[in-house]
């Protein structure tokens, strides 16, 4: 495959018309189309269905056409670093979710300081939604969001974890003395909710919970003055005095994933800061 | 054993599974067949500048590496590959040489979520294993190409999903390219086959290397 193929191919996908696309790239038409002609060629199938004077995508046009965007993105890149360094100063802006720390990114931070030193950072910590409306409206750069299913498609996203859960309480609980909490042995005790979890709720329990909590600091602070036991993500850190175990038996509860909107280009020091995320292995243990 | 003889007994034990044996000589017929090689950087071309991420979580530039001396860059396919991981073992065994050579080595993997960490730590290696996120540097050097069936779902009954490990759904695979690149970038020297079980002798690497000082 090559990079030019590629470009002529999104030229054609934002044009819709083979001659407009020449002239965009700067090539003959007879050229785009022997380009057009290899692409396919190699990816098996049409990307183009051409009827008269109407141009549209096929299936395989539209379903390839964002991993070649990708691509592309990643094959430019670097030639735009380099001068945009010269120009001003990098800015990134990344948002976490409420509950995710700082420290899964942390290794970034530092590595994209060391690379871009005038680089000035932006972290905020906020609920999915206003994160998500940030992002869309070119507020924020990227984010570090849960996956529910419910991600605008304008968001490009990779899977970066998948989180477990934990019972968080207060010293002196029988749960101390155990290495991890097992689902009955919570429908023993008083769970304080944390409204955090949506739709992963379910797979704990179904029952209605007198106790609820809108941040997992609060529902933290409702375990530590002995109302109950608090169910948090594995990542949330945990308030001081307070002692947390595993509870295997929840399996993976929700799913953490980087995203960006969707362009054309990313500025070098926010490509850099995905590709370092998406490149890092997050998960305890990584099979093969 | 030679690099060679170990590629070479690993595919007579591939081989010995027809069905593994008809995927793989259909395969590099239709690499043939498109031309693949006509396309990909040669010798006597420039090396794309790059800012990928390593296995330890730094950004390293094509420049950083030239800095330090003439590099050797080969491309592999990923943690499931048997022959990807005969060349990084017999490439870590001959990185003294490479060394004395006044030379350099790293790898660029498609493969994302932390499988660059692993291939390292899997072989002891001491040479960089950069991520090309997106194959951004495989594209540039026009030595990546979309599975052709058979091959793709022979891929996906082992298990492998390529999709995942790549974090892109493009269905590509690298050719295991090797090039051998001066301190100005100028590749002076190219190994590649669209035969993925062919790879060249660690040994033809250092000697390319020798003398680029």
């Amino acid at each position: 495959m090559e990079l030019h193929q590629v470009r002529y191919f999104l030229a054609l996908c934002r044009t819709l018309n083979f001659t407009r696309a020449a002239e965009a790239c700067n090539v003959t038409q007879p050229a785009l189309t022997r380009a057009i002609q290899r692409l396919e060629d190699e990816l098996g199938g049409p990307l183009l269905y051409r009827e008269r004077s109407l141009t549209q995508l096929t299936p395989l046009g539209r379903a390839m056409m964002p991993h070649l965007e990708a691509m592309v993105r990643s094959a430019e890149a670097v030639s735009h670093a380099a001068a945009e360094l010269r120009r001003q100063t990098p800015l990134l802006r990344v948002g976490l979710v409420d509950g995710l720390s700082a420290s899964l990114i942390a290794g970034s931070l530092a590595e994209l300081e060391r690379r871009f030193p005038r680089l000035e950072l932006h972290l905020q910590s906020d609920d999915q939604k206003p994160l998500i409306e940030s992002l869309l409206q070119g507020e924020t750069d990227a984010a570090l969001l849960i996956d529910d299913g419910d991600l605008p498609e304008r968001l490009d996203r990779w899977k970066l974890l998948h989180e477990g859960c934990r019972a968080v309480f207060r010293q002196g609980h029988a749960f101390e003395h155990e290495a991890c909490v097992k689902l009955l042995a919570l429908a023993a005790e008083t769970v304080v909710r944390g409204d955090g979890w949506g739709g992963a709720w379910t797979r704990l329990c179904d029952e209605k919970h007198r106790l609820r909590a809108a941040s997992w600091d609060q529902a933290q602070h409702m375990a530590a003055v002995g109302l109950g036991v608090a169910l948090l993500p594995q990542h949330v850190a945990v308030l001081p005095g307070l002692l947390a175990r595993p509870v295997p038996e929840a399996g993976d509860m929700r799913a953490v994933v980087l995203a960006a909107v969707n362009g054309r280009m990313y500025p070098p020091a926010l490509d850099g800061f995905l590709k370092l995320n998406r490149a890092k292995g997050f998960a305890a243990a990584l099979a093969a | 054993m030679t690099l060679h003889d170990k590629l070479d007994a690993q595919r007579d034990r591939s081989a010995a599974n027809p069905v593994w044996r008809a995927t793989y000589e259909a395969t590099v017929a239709e690499l043939r067949r498109m031309g693949f090689l006509d396309q990909a950087l040669r010798a006597g071309g420039r090396f794309p500048d790059f800012l990928l991420p390593s296995a330890d979580e730094r950004l390293v530039s094509l420049s950083d590496l030239l800095a330090r001396g003439p590099l050797a860059v080969t491309f592999i396919r990923g943690q499931w590959c048997p022959y990807c991981a005969l060349t990084l073992a017999a490439l870590e065994e001959s990185l003294p040489d490479i060394h004395a050579a006044g030379g350099q080595l790293a790898a660029i993997t498609p493969e994302t979520g932390g499988r660059a960490l692993a291939v390292t730590r899997q072989h002891g290696l001491h040479y960089d294993v950069l991520v090309d996120v997106d194959s951004g540097v495989g594209l540039n050097c026009g030595v990546v190409f979309h599975v052709p069936e058979p091959y793709r779902s022979s891929i996906a009954r082992a298990g492998v999903d390529l999709a995942d490990r790549q974090g892109n759904g493009g269905g590509l695979l690298p050719v295991p390219a090797v090039y051998v690149i001066d301190r100005t970038g100028l590749i002076v020297r190219d190994f590649m086959d669209v035969d993925f079980t062919r790879r060249p002798e660690p040994a033809e690497i250092v000697q390319a290397l020798r003398g680029l000082r």
